[in-house]
This record gives C-alpha cells, structure tokens and sequence, in this order.
C-alpha cells in the first residue's frame, strides 16, 4: 500500500475509535472579535490606525491624493536619493507624463532568459512601485495580490518599495477582509501581506531592517 | 488553568480539615494553626484520623492506579456533606482537578471534588474574616505553589488575607509566578536542573529584603528551606495559616517538652 | 539531524554549568515574554482578552483534527487542481527521498531554505549534502546556526543561544573577507549580502508550511525576514514539507490562528510578510516557480491521532510560547533536550516521533509547574500529557500499544515502592505508625537519594505528626475538638 493509503487508514481507524471528542460548535466562535463594532470606526479612526501601526513598523507613510500622487512619489525618491523606479505600465500611467519626472522609468526586464532577468532585478534595480488591492487596519497590513503585470519580485526583491492604497479599500481586519474577498475558492497564485519592511531580530534579540526583502518601505496613501 | 468564578456556600458549622502528609510529617503546627484560626471563627473541624495522603505524589510520577486507590480510599473518609479544607495549594489542586479526571467524571467523585477547599481560599470567600493585626512590624513575600496559583488561583487569595495585615507589609519578588523547581519526584529525578531552579528562586527571595517568606505548599517550602540551610542563608519560609494565626493571635505552639511527651504516649 | 534525547541528563547538567549560556536564554526569555504580555494586553473581546482567543484557536484546531483524514484529502485534490503536486511521506526517509528525486528531476544543486522545523525533523540539510545537494539555510538564524554546525536550539528563534559576540567570530572565522564586528546592521548586512546571491542563482527553494487551506488548497507561510518570500518566488521550483496536523477546513480559520501565532511567537500583531500560496506560475505571469510541490509528513503524528487526549499534542501551532515560559527550558536552553522541538512542546510532541524509549527522560523533566499551558494559545493541556506520558513510560496506562516505546521507562523497584506506598497510604494504622517512628527518628527521609542534597540539606521532619498532636489534644482537652468519628 502507498504511504498515502497508510496514513489515511491510520488516521482513520483513529478516528473511528474516538469518534466523539468533546467539540461544540457554538464554543467555536467565541472569542471572535465582534465586526459589527469595527465598522463602526469612523474611516478617520481607521485611517488613523493604519498609518500608525504601519509607522510603528518602520514604514514612511505619505498621505496624498490622486492630483498630488506623482509628486508625492517623486520628493520620496529624490530624498531617498534614487533616480530609477521599477512598476508596471498602469502605474506610470497613474504617476502622469514620465517626461515631466526627474526619475528614470524602469520597466519589468522582458528580454532574455530568467537568470538575466534574476540579475537585473537583484543587482541594477533600486527601486519598485505596486499597488496594494487592499489594506488591513487591525495590523497595519498591505494585501498585494501579484500579478502579470506587477510580478512577485517587484515587492520582494529591489532593496526600496513603494505602495500605493486607496483610502477607500481599507478594512477592518483580515477576517472580514477574507469574508468580503472577490476569489472565493480559486484563490490567486499568490497573495502577500506586507506590514513594514524586511526585518529580523535573530541577532540577540536586536531588530535589525532589511533582512532579505526591502530594507525600506514607502506606502502612499491615496485618499 | 485557573478555573472560571466559582459559587461559594454560606459560612458552614463544620468543616473536614484534609491536613496533608506533608503537614502532618513536617508541620503539624500549621494544622494546629488551622484549626484554631477555623475555631476562632466559629467553625467546628473534624479531623478524620485516617487520612493519609492525597495520592498526588503517585499521580505525578505516572501510576495512576495506585493513585486511585489512594484517592478512592481518602474520599471515602469524608462522608458527610461538609466542605473539605486541605491545606495545601498543590494537594487541593490534585483532588479539585484531577480526582475527577481519574474517575472518569463520576458524579460522586464530582460532587466531592466540589467541597474541597484549599485553606487560602476557604477562608477568605467563605469565611471572610476581619483580621485585626497583632504583630510587630514586618516585611514578607508570598510564594505559592504553581499548582495551587494555575490551577486555583490561590496567589490572590495570600495576597487579599495579608493585605488585612496593617503590620504587614507584602513585597513582591523577581519572577514571583516562576516555579520554586520541587515538582516532588522531579527534584529528585532531574535534581540538577530542580536544584537550579530552587537557586534561582531563593536569591529572588533573599533579593525581596524580607524578615521572612510565607507560602501555601509545604512541598516548595522544605524545598526552598533546605535551599537557603544549604547556602547559609537566615531567611525561612513559614506557611501562611501559622504566619496569619500568629499575627491574630490565635496560635497554640506546640512546646518541644510537649512533643515528647505526646510522643512517649502515641507510641506506646 | 543527529537526535540524542537519551543524552538529556547529562547535556543539562552541562548546560546548567555554562554561565554565558544560562545568561543569553534568561534574557531572550524575559525579552519574548514581556513581548507576548503586551501583545495580549490590548485585545478585549467579549469574554476578555486571551482566555477568550485561545478558547477560539483550541476550538478551530479541535475541529480540524476531527476531520482530519477528510480535509487532507481535500486539501490534495484542491492543490492538484491548482497545479501543486501533493506527495505523502510516512517517515523522514520517504519526504528525504521524494524531496531528493524532485530535485533530481530538475539536475538541482542549489537548495536555498526557508525557516522550518519540520525539515529540521526529517534532517533534510544532512540528506541532500550526502547526495551532492547543497543546502543552504537562509533565515538569518538558521543561516548562523549552520554555519556553527549546529542546530536551532529555539524554534521560533534558533539562534537564541549566541550572542552578537559569538556570531561577530563566527562570521570572522567562517565568511571571506568579514572583519569582526558586534554591530547588528551589520551583521544582518553580510547575511543579506551572503544570501541574496544565494536566492538569486538557487535551483530549488524548500520551505515549511504553517498552515494549509484544504478548501482552497493554500499554503500560508509568516515570516519577517523575506527569506521565505524569497525561496517561494526566486528559484524555478519549490518544494514545502508540512506535518500533516497543518491543515485547516478553511481560509476562515486561518485570521484567528495567525494572531495567536504571531501574537504568542514574537508579540507582534502580525508579522512583516504573511504568504498565501496556491498554485506555481500561471501562464502569462513574469515570476514564481514553474512547479510547486507539497509533502505531507505523519512521522508518528498519527500515533499522537489515535488517543483521544494524546491528539491534543497537534493542536500545536508551533509558536514556542510554552518554551519561552517553562522554568526548565530557561535554564538548559534548548540543545540539552536533543530533539528537534525542545521545551514543553518538544517533551509531548517528540516521544511520537522517536518513540518513548529514546525520549523517555523528557516526560520527567518537569516540575508540572502549568506555565506553559496557561500561554498555550491552543489551550493543549501540556502537564496533563507529560503526566500521561509518565503513566505511558510506566506502562501502566490504558492505551497499551498506542504509543510506540510505551513501558520502556519502567523500573521495577520504582513501581515497587509505589504499589507499597499505595497501600500504606490505604492502610492508615501502619502508615501514621510509620511516621510517627520517622518523625521521632529523623530519619524519614535518609532514603532520599543523594542527589537531592546537591544543593540542599535533608529536611527535618517534625517530632510528633499532626495526627498524634491532634490524637492527644482530643483525648486531653475539655473543649470540643477535631473528631475522629463524625457525630
Ligand atoms: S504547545 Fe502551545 S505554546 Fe507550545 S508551541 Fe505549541 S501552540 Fe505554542
């Protein structure tokens, strides 16, 4: 027989010997932080939450608008000292005319094959721009659902990244985030959530930035 | 865990005192203190003489089946309906808890482990005394068993009784919910590590500039008080029944000329 | 791995001895624990704060076991759906290998690992470097810990036990052209230098898996460092290994457990990177891996299954607050238990992985004293089942044969002494006749083995017994007094 057989015959004799562990269902919810009362935070309140405890991670939060956006993500590139940014095509659409920005577009590497690509990303980009589908008030989280266009690496690999989130799709927390998501059962090949830049404190407990993802996090926060 | 809001009955007339094998071989006195502070309040104590030991140390070391027969034989020496009040945290924990659990949840064994009481908590819920404090000034630190602190949240109870102390004065030590390392046989089965443990909680003590420590467990005081003989150190650990029926006034100290006679005769 | 849990005796007397060791672990307790204290302290629900969470994590992971068989087998055919290939080990061997011929498949040299016990359990480092693989650890504390050529002696932080003194030599001794240095920027800096060329030319990433969405079909993974990130996006294939307890019904049950977890862990209300994982590359998309694949591990998991109370044992979320709390644990550091999972975890969790036989020391090694069960966030009664355990080691248990090594700790004088003890506990004459001849000779306890007098005198039992003083009181005094018949 195949290991799976074993184990799901093992498994299943042991179940059949306890069949009543002691579960009941009501018992179950307790403890579940009510939704009715998180939505009754002002959006004020929540915003203010969320740029808080992303602060409080060591992101740079920027609070902007659609009209002031592009400059917003110019100072912060200028203060930083990086001339270059990584991002898709619809957020240098978002950012406006690339000719009036004192910064070097960088689009996502499509010639040559991935080890190229590693080394490009890895060793010639400073810096990536996404977007975020959604932000996460209770825990200051970004929920960034990669795509075609704005690939895995971009908030992975270059050492600076940057965020932008609409005000409007904030959530309470990831349980009601979860209840309200639009992929059901055919989940996307891969979401992530972002509180703050990369960190570790492995080193004698001491928090040290940028692990192994960026050492440095920039969201923008478009109302 | 500590369990959720227990109901307590109205003052009773009589109680069982349970007294504990470690009591009754170390510290006779502390039952004695007992039962004159239950006296002092009113209440009539029965000491059924053939209670022996909870069964706790068996139980402890794996063999449930001799701690069966152990507890099977001691409920049986408490018949009437009275509260059951033992005098130690850990010891009350094991007939609280983990009686029911050896019997299965048999309603009997239920039941009994619904009358017991461990002495802190007896008396400050059932039989909320006043107390009016007759001693001198002094400074002590309460240490409790972990068993009696997690599993009956008796750490409160020491602490709301001698806080009616005026004279008192309760001071707090380094890593207080931290366990003492006895765990009966594991001070003897992992001796090392129980010796460092015992180390560790005795400088914490010591570092509290107390006159002296009061506890609930016999258990972690012989533990704690052969620690601080063996480093030479003055501070020792009295149990807290002996401390509060001293402060009241109430104790009966059984003179050493007294203990030999009793000796001589129960001997005989 | 080389696991000695037989070597538990002495490896913690060693252990006690080295002050510098003692020192790092008292301190990254006190820093995890006072970090879990706050992470609690803010969150108020209805029934109060973690009393009511870890009543809510128990129930969600009870609920999971039950159906277990069930929800394994949904979670493999929602993954295969996906496009992640589920493979079943029932042993360390059988993941070893299919790991090893996945990696084959694709004439891989270059491992990169993410953070995970579970590969440290099957001994996967050692397996795929005998064979040419090369393995490289790449959490900062896992990278450190190998390049000492140990293991982790923390599970959540596996480097607990070095300083930035010791790690500063480590990386002087050990890395090209790295002056000493204590700085930690620093340090975590060379890592990062270090390892970022790993990730970029690695053929394979191997991870563990914290928890897995049968009805999605979704690995989760928390991390801070990236590093999981990294090995799950850079290298064309990906392969996480994931005892089989991992398994949740649904991604609802997943919000809960990831805040007791990251809570418990390291008190923070979340960590920097959760990652949903459901399938490799889909067409059309720029990066990922080409193929993902999932083993299944039971590795005695499924002896722990088959006991109604010993299945409590993989409620467990692995977030170490029972180790950061245990008194033991503090002391000895987590190398002395000689398993992959020290602490209180690792003395109920490692007896079904290695047999009671070789871990038959670690069920003792406790004072019972329930620290570790009051932090669980999964509520799982760890005093409860080391005290089974001890029952399983005597053999005297109920569930003969359940557990593998079950009586292989029984000493036949030991329960000798018990079974007499026993009786005269039940035999009140003879017992209070023999203490009271104790009390008067003092020599109650001289039976006591000489190790308890290490550090301690012998106590002094007192002259006469409360049962003689209040025998004689009775028969004196005038006054009623404690009865010995009830009225
Ligand atoms: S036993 Fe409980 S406290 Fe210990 S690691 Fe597992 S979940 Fe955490």
């Amino acid at each position: 027989m195949s290991a799976r057989e074993n184990i799901l015959n093992r498994l299943r004799n042991g179940s059949a010997s306890h069949p009543a562990m002691h579960r009941n269902a009501a018992h179950d919810a307790c403890g579940q932080i009510s939704h009715a009362s998180n939505v009754s935070i002002t959006t004020d309140r929540m915003r203010q939450q969320f740029i808080e405890l992303l602060r409080a991670n060591h992101a740079q939060v920027m609070e902007t608008d659609d009209l002031g956006l592009a400059e917003s993500v110019v100072t912060c590139l200028q203060e930083l000292g990086i001339t270059q940014l990584m991002g898709s095509e619809e957020v240098r659409f978002l950012l406006g005319e690339q000719g009036e920005m004192p910064i070097q577009w960088q689009p996502w590497p499509t010639k040559g094959n991935d080890a190229e690509k590693k080394e490009t990303l890895f060793s010639r980009t400073p810096a990536a721009i996404t977007t975020a589908t959604a932000g996460i008030v209770e825990t200051g989280s970004l929920v960034l659902i990669p795509s075609a266009t704005e690939p895995r690496s971009l908030s992975l690999i270059p050492p600076t990244h940057l965020v932008i989130i609409r005000e409007r799709d904030l959530y309470p927390d990831l349980e009601n985030y979860i209840a309200h998501s639009p992929w059901g059962l055919s989940m996307p090949t891969n979401i992530v959530l972002v509180s703050g830049p990369s960190k570790t404190a492995d080193i004698q407990q001491t928090l040290a930035y940028g692990a192994h993802g960026p050492s440095k996090l920039v969201v923008f926060l478009v109302s | 865990m500590a369990e959720a809001v227990r109901i307590y009955p109205p003052k009773p007339d009589k109680v069982y005192l349970f007294g504990t094998c470690l009591v009754d071989s170390f510290s006779p006195q502390t039952g004695l203190d007992a039962i004159a502070l239950l006296e002092h309040h009113g209440i009539e104590v029965v000491f059924p003489q053939a209670q022996t030991c909870c069964g706790q140390p068996a139980y402890n070391s794996g063999y449930d089946g001799e701690a069966r027969a152990v507890a099977r034989s001691q409920m049986d020496l408490f018949p009437a309906s009275w509260p059951i009040v033992i005098l130690s945290g850990s010891c009350g924990g094991m007939m609280r808890k983990h009686y029911p659990a050896l019997f299965d949840h048999a309603p009997e064994v239920v039941a009994f482990a619904e009358r017991v009481f461990e002495f802190t908590e007896f008396l400050r819920h059932v039989v909320q005394p006043t107390f009016s404090d007759q001693g001198a000034a002094t400074r002590v630190t309460l240490h409790t068993s972990c068993a009696g602190r997690r599993e009956l949240g008796i750490h409160e109870h020491g602490l709301a009784l001698l806080d009616q102390l005026q004279q008192v004065q309760l001071v707090p030590h380094d890593y207080q919910e931290e366990c003492c390392g006895f765990g009966g046989t594991f001070s003897v089965k992992h001796a090392d590590v129980s010796a460092a443990m015992a180390e560790d909680k005795t400088r914490n003590l010591v570092g509290a500039g107390v006159d002296e420590f009061v506890s609930t467990d016999w258990g972690c005081m012989l533990n704690l008080n052969t620690t601080l003989e063996y480093a030479q150190q003055p501070l020792r650990g009295r149990h807290l029944i002996s401390f509060l029926a001293e402060r009241i006034g109430v104790t009966q100290p059984l003179g050493k000329a007294d203990s030999e006679k009793l000796f001589a005769e129960v001997a005989r | 791995m080389k696991q000695q849990p037989e070597a538990f005796h002495p490896n913690s007397t060693a252990a006690l001895a080295d002050p510098v060791l003692r020192s790092n672990f008292r301190g990254a307790m006190e820093f995890l624990r006072n970090k879990r204290r706050t992470a609690f302290a803010g969150v108020n629900t209805e029934e109060g704060d973690f009393a009511a969470l870890s009543r809510r994590g128990e129930a969600i992971k009870q609920r999971c076991l039950q159906q277990l068989p069930e929800l394994l087998e949904q979670l493999e055919q929602n993954c295969t759906r996906n496009g992640i290939q589920v493979h079943w080990a029932e042993t360390s061997q059988q993941a070893n290998e299919i790991i090893e011929s996945l990696i084959r498949a694709r004439n891989g040299r270059k491992a990169v690992k993410g953070k995970s016990m579970v590969t440290e359990e099957i001994g996967l480092n050692e397996y795929l470097g005998d064979r040419g693989v090369d393995c490289i650890e790449s959490d900062m504390g896992e990278f450190i810990v190998q390049l000492a050529g140990e293991t982790p002696s923390h599970i959540i932080m596996p480097a607990i036990h070095k300083d930035a003194g010791q790690i500063a030599s480590l990386f002087e001794n050990n890395l090209e052209d790295t002056p000493y240095t204590e700085d930690v920027d620093q340090l975590i800096g060379i890592g990062r230098q270090q390892l970022r060329e790993r990730f970029q030319h690695a053929d394979v990433g191997i991870t563990g898996v914290n928890f897995a969405v049968a009805e999605t079909g979704t690995l989760c993974l928390v991390e801070n460092e990236g590093n999981g990130r990294m090995c799950t996006t850079v290298p064309p294939l990906h392969i996480a290994v994931t005892g089989i307890e991992k398994v949740v019904a649904q991604l609802s049950d997943v919000p809960p457990l990831l805040s007791l977890l990251t809570r418990s862990a390291t008190g923070q209300k979340i960590t920097t990177y959760f990652n949903m994982i459901s399938s490799p590359r889909k067409p059309g998309e720029q990066d990922g891996p080409e193929e993902v694949h999932l083993v299944l591990l039971d590795n005695g998991r499924s002896q722990a299954f088959a006991d109604e109370e010993l299945r409590k044992t993989l409620q467990c979320i692995r977030c170490g607050a029972c180790m950061n709390h245990c008194p033991v644990y503090t002391r000895i550091g987590g190398h002395a238990y000689g398993t992959t999972y020290p602490g209180p975890i690792g003395k109920i969790v490692s007896p079904h992985l290695l047999g009671l036989d070789a871990t038959k020391d670690l069920p003792t090694a406790s004072s019972l004293c329930g620290a570790c069960e009051e932090v669980c966030p999964v509520r799982i009664p760890i005093p409860k089942l080391l005290q089974r355990l001890r029952v399983e080691s005597n053999h005297a248990g109920t569930a003969e044969g359940i557990v593998r090594g079950a009586g292989s700790g029984r000493k036949p004088l030991e329960a000798l002494v018990w079974k007499a003890w026993a009786w005269a506990c039940r035999h009140p004459a003879i017992y209070h006749r023999g203490a009271s001849l104790a009390a008067h000779g003092r020599k109650l306890f001289r039976f006591l083995p000489s190790r308890w007098k290490t550090q301690r005198t012998m106590p002094q039992p007192a002259q006469i017994t409360l049962h003689a003083a209040l025998k004689n009181r009775q028969r004196r005094s005038a006054t009623p007094c404690p009865q010995e018949k009830i009225s």
